[in-house]
């Protein structure tokens, strides 16, 4: 059977210091299958972007389950979700954070060079190559990123999360730091990704960036929200019962 | 530039980050400490004026004895027929003068229960006029106590007049019983009397007798003096090279004039020296305190380099703030302003404790140094010290702001609150960092180079065997007033007059022999190693027919019981009977080093050593082990021989007690009233004290190295960790991003180390260079450098530890958290 590419159930996360509790997320429920492409909105404090560090095992879970593509991974240690971030997920930051010290090729490379199991430096090369073809950004590959406009850089964090060729793609305000033209080029290109194939959860404040996805998560005091305001797991059987195989 | 809120702010600051500000506070106040203690003790020594007017003009005058071939043999050595005759009749040049000598043989008070042993110096009036010796009762020796008067007189020291006398100040007009005389007290000296150690810094003189009294004040002509000093004023400073010129043809040709009917003086000369009086106390000193001044301010510059690292990691942590100030408006000089006010705190908070680490220094340097070097005494708050403290803290408080200002950029701090703390924010240069690790390492390497090199060879010289067993073994010098044979009287009534003192002592031996508490006991005139590090000593040639090839030895003038009792190994031959030592046969024991001289092979059982004048003839009948303990006077084993021949006046008692059990003077002076009432046991120097005084210096060494090591080590330690701890804290933002896209904590540590090693590799090259150009230096000068291997692969091997550890150290908190916690910067 074909395992869903991300499913979450009953998932919290829970701040704690010495004289308080946050309830960052209250118990999500998430499916995202092969080929979606998911947007998650909500105003700033509703958990964004702690779901997204939870689904880039970035962050642990405080509770619930957490699979990729059929793998409980919500209690990995530090090094076995670092190997799942590396081969199974990608990175799209808003603020690029790209290495400043590498190449443009160096630092689509970086994945790469953290394998578990070490590639050949023809391989490594043949796909950092081919994934600045994508972003059409070959001319550039012996260059620094501060030597790159905002945009330019963003396609070289785009390449970067290409090259290991994830099963999901993580995006994080990816038009943030841009100006319109740009932004509207970046999420261009994510969506011809999409439409190529690859699974993408992006979180965004712009709605109409938002409307580009496929499926439209809105998030409000750490829980996902329906269109009319209600909890989205009380209306969801059919989704319990996936998660329950 | 600062306001006093900055200052409450900072202080504020500060007892928040209490570990920060006690790591440079303890830092700074621990090298400044060291550095101002040493900087004290070069000037007192080498810059501080002596506490004598007129010092420039004041010189000591002796003799440097050279041999045949030209060779020195005694660098100060005094003919003391031909000054006493000078002494009549001064030189143009001076404006005062005195004779000086010592006493080098146990004297005791007699005329107290318990004898205490005196040290005295036999001197004239000039010497106290030149020296200002201020008079607490009395008076000084006067113009009727001068060369030649025998005036029976002394003036004590106040210390010596509180202990024993009980500070009467009656005292004064009575008389006092020194040796087998009675003085009359004339003076006692105050206690502020800073009395000159013309005879080296450990000993000071607690009786001034006229030099009539001294030991050799009647020497004839040719005979030279080890004991005395002919001490001078010249009218002006500049007159010292005439003084020496007109004094020097003078002396050498008298000289060879005394020696005409002595063979074996034959071709000896004397060459008349006048040193500056500051020389002489300084004696070579010199080298030992520029070293640990080096030292101490290379453990500055290292600590200099952390405090560096340290404020810079501290201006990263505070880069939000910063930033927000920024933001509001504040210039470069309002940021450096806080930096100026918590940079003054830990300034002067590290001053105080550099005054107070100073003065724990010179406590230490008076209780176990004040035998080596010079006017510890006089070490304590002075104007130029303070004046040097306080210009090198200024220094450093400004270098350490102007530093900080030129790193911290100010455009990328505006900056940072633009990208909402998404950005890597403020930075400083990583060549910077790269250059303070560098520099960092460099300065401990060396440090740790060479305080281990000197460590291990102070360990190495400490860990041998000296060759004989000095533990329960006591040196007992007699005060002996047995009326020294006259000079006019024929030699063999001289040689019974001496072999009677000799056989009495015998008896005291047997008679304490039967002391239970007693293992043994053997008549010598030395131990192995003396409390005043004086040794007899004889010569020898190997054949009559080559007088001119003389054999130096350290002479023993002893019993069958002293090898036994020192458990001084024989390597061939036999001990002395008790029939040889009773008919004072005409036998020798001698030691490899003389053994082969004497011969290649050292095989010299039968052969015969003559004396210089070939009259007597010794037949060798054992080889003893070589001692492993150089002193003051030879840095390498001499011969030595052992005899069973007269004493002289050197006698002392040599005393093996039982293990535990303990004898005191007044034991030993019963055993000697059964015998004769001319002995007194003028003290007990225990001879595992004897050897501890002759490996001070390694002690000493030692000690100072290795606290450097560990000081060195420690600040190297904060350094590297302190600037990498910054450095990552820099990288954090980075980090995350790497370990975002897959990187596990171990290859992250593992790239840390990459490139945490090359700044440290780079570090360590150059510090080989400095260390090669260094030890090239050396040898273009006197010094011996020995280089241990261990000497330089354990300091390496620390810095590459230390590199590790602190690599880890300073990741730590960020590869064991989750991802998130680095790239949110937490």
């Amino acid at each position: 059977m074909q395992h869903p590419t991300i499913l979450m159930q009953g998932i919290t996360k829970i701040f704690a210091t010495d004289e308080m509790e946050t309830h960052a997320l209250r118990g999500i429920d998430l499916q995202i299958s092969s080929g979606d492409f998911v947007s998650i909105c909500g105003p700033s404090g509703c958990g964004k972007s702690t779901l997204l560090s939870l689904l880039g095992l970035l962050d642990m879970p405080s509770g619930g389950s957490y699979q990729i593509e059929g793998k409980e991974v919500s209690g990995l240690s530090l090094s076995e979700a670092a190997f799942i971030r590396n081969e199974k997920i990608g990175f799209i930051f808003q603020s690029f954070n790209l290495i400043d010290e590498l190449t443009v090729f160096d630092n689509i490379a970086l994945p790469l060079r953290y394998r578990r199991q070490s590639l050949a430096k023809s391989e490594i090369e043949d796909r950092v190559m081919a994934c600045l073809k994508t972003v059409d950004m070959t001319h550039r590959a012996g260059h620094r990123p501060n030597q790159l406009s905002g945009g330019q850089q963003q396609r070289i964090a785009i390449a970067r999360a290409l090259v290991g060729n994830p099963a999901l793609l993580l995006v994080d305000e990816p038009t943030g730091n841009l100006d319109s033209r740009n932004g509207d080029a970046v999420m261009d290109m994510l969506c011809e990704l999409n439409n190529k194939g690859t699974t993408l959860c992006m979180v965004t404040h712009d709605p109409r960036y938002a409307d580009m996805a496929s499926r439209k998560l809105h998030l409000l005091d750490g829980r996902i929200l329906d269109s009319d305001g209600t909890p989205i797991q009380q209306q969801t059987p059919a989704l319990r019962q996936v998660a329950a195989q | 530039m600062i306001s006093r809120k900055d200052f409450s702010t900072a202080l504020y600051a500060l007892s928040k980050a209490k570990g920060y500000a006690l790591t440079v506070i303890l830092t700074l106040g621990l090298t400044l400490g060291s550095l101002i203690a040493m900087f004290n003790l070069n000037y007192q020594i080498l810059q501080a004026p002596l506490p004598y007017a007129d010092e420039e003009q004041l010189v000591v005058g002796s003799t440097a004895w050279l041999d045949k071939d030209g060779a020195m043999m005694y660098q100060r050595m005094l003919p003391v027929s031909i000054f006493r005759q000078l002494y009549q009749k001064p030189a143009e040049q001076l404006s005062d003068q005195a004779l000086f000598s010592f006493s080098y043989i146990g004297m005791t008070l007699r005329d107290l229960p318990h004898s205490p042993q005196v040290q005295i110096a036999y001197t004239t009036p000039g010497y106290m006029r030149m020296y200002q010796m201020p008079i607490l009762h009395g008076r000084a020796f006067s113009a009727e106590e001068d060369v030649g008067s025998q005036q029976a007189v002394v003036v004590l020291s106040e210390k010596l007049w509180r202990e024993h006398y009980n500070a009467d100040p009656a005292l004064v007009g009575r008389s006092v019983h020194i040796g087998n005389q009675q003085f009359k007290v004339v003076g006692i000296a105050a206690a502020d009397f800073i009395e000159p150690r013309l005879t080296g810094p450990g000993r000071s003189n607690d009786i001034w007798l006229p030099w009539d009294f001294s030991i050799g004040s009647n020497f004839g002509a040719g005979d030279v003096s080890g004991a005395h000093l002919y001490l001078a004023k010249l009218k002006d400073a500049s007159q010292r090279q005439a003084f020496e010129q007109q004094l020097r043809p003078q002396v050498a040709s008298q000289y060879q004039d005394d020696i005409t009917a002595l063979p074996s003086q034959a071709g000896r000369s004397l060459v008349f020296n006048a040193e500056p009086l500051r020389l002489v106390l300084e004696g070579d000193s010199r080298s030992r305190t520029l070293w640990m001044l080096a030292g101490s301010l290379l453990l500055l510059l290292i600590a200099a380099a952390n405090i560096t690292n340290l404020l810079l990691s501290r201006a990263a942590r505070q880069q939000r703030n910063m930033s927000i100030q920024a933001a509001l408006g504040a210039q470069r000089h309002h940021l450096l302003g806080q930096v100026l006010a918590e940079l003054s705190w830990l300034m002067s908070s590290a001053l105080l404790l550099a005054f107070i680490v100073a003065e724990g220094a010179y406590h230490l340097l008076q209780l176990y140094a004040g035998a080596m070097l010079p006017r510890l005494a006089e070490l304590g708050f002075d104007w130029p010290v303070l004046a040097f403290a306080l210009a090198v803290s200024l220094l450093l408080a400004l270098g350490f702001p102007a530093l900080i200002s030129r790193q911290i950029n100010y455009r990328a701090l505006q900056q940072n609150l633009q990208s909402s703390g998404k950005g890597s924010g403020v930075q400083i240069s990583s060549r910077t960092r790269q250059v303070l690790i560098a520099a960092q390492v460099m300065l401990a390497a060396m440090l740790l180079i060479c305080s281990a090199q000197v460590l291990l060879q102070s360990l190495q010289q400490l860990r041998q065997q000296v060759g004989f067993a000095s533990a329960d073994r006591y040196q007992i010098p007699i005060d002996n007033i047995t009326a020294t044979p006259d000079d006019s009287l024929p030699s063999e009534q001289r040689r019974a007059l001496y072999r009677q003192q000799k056989d009495e002592l015998m008896q005291v031996r047997d008679i304490l022999q039967q002391h239970p508490a007693v293992q043994a006991v053997s008549v010598s005139n030395y131990p192995p190693i003396s409390f005043d590090g004086y040794y007899g000593s004889a010569s020898f040639i190997p054949s009559p027919d080559s007088p001119n090839q003389q054999l130096f030895s350290r002479a023993v003038f002893t019993d069958q019981f002293y090898l036994p009792l020192f458990d001084i190994k024989l390597v061939q031959g036999r001990n002395f009977t008790a029939q040889e030592v009773s008919s004072q046969a005409p036998v020798v024991i001698i030691n490899q080093v003389l053994a082969q001289q004497l011969k290649p092979d050292g095989n010299v059982l039968g052969e015969r050593l003559y004396s210089t004048n070939g009259s007597l003839a010794f037949e060798i009948i054992g080889v003893s082990a070589n001692h492993q303990l150089p002193d003051v006077w030879s840095a390498e084993e001499t011969g030595r021989s052992y005899l069973t021949r007269n004493i002289g006046t050197t006698a002392s008692l040599q005393l093996q007690l039982k293990p535990g059990m303990q004898l005191d003077k007044t034991a030993i002076n019963q055993a000697m009233a059964q015998v004769s009432p001319h002995y007194r046991a003028a003290n007990m120097h225990s001879i595992a004290d004897n050897v501890t005084r002759v490996l001070l210096g390694n002690y000493l060494a030692a000690a100072v190295t290795t606290s450097l090591v560990v000081l060195s080590f420690l600040l190297a330690a904060i350094g590297i960790y302190g600037v990498l701890s910054y450095s990552v804290q820099l990288r954090r933002f980075e980090l995350g991003v790497r370990m975002a896209i897959g990187a596990r904590p171990a290859t992250i540590l593992r790239q840390l180390l990459g490139e945490n090693l090359k700044p440290v590799c780079a570090g360590l090259a150059l510090a080989g260079l400095l260390l090669a150009a260094l030890w090239f230096g050396l040898q273009q000068t006197s010094f011996i450098v020995e280089l241990s291997a261990g000497g330089f692969a354990l300091p390496l091997l620390l810095i590459v530890l230390l590199t590790t550890l602190t690599s880890l150290l300073s990741v730590w908190g960020i590869i064991r958290k989750p991802a998130i916690y680095a790239l949110q910067g937490q």
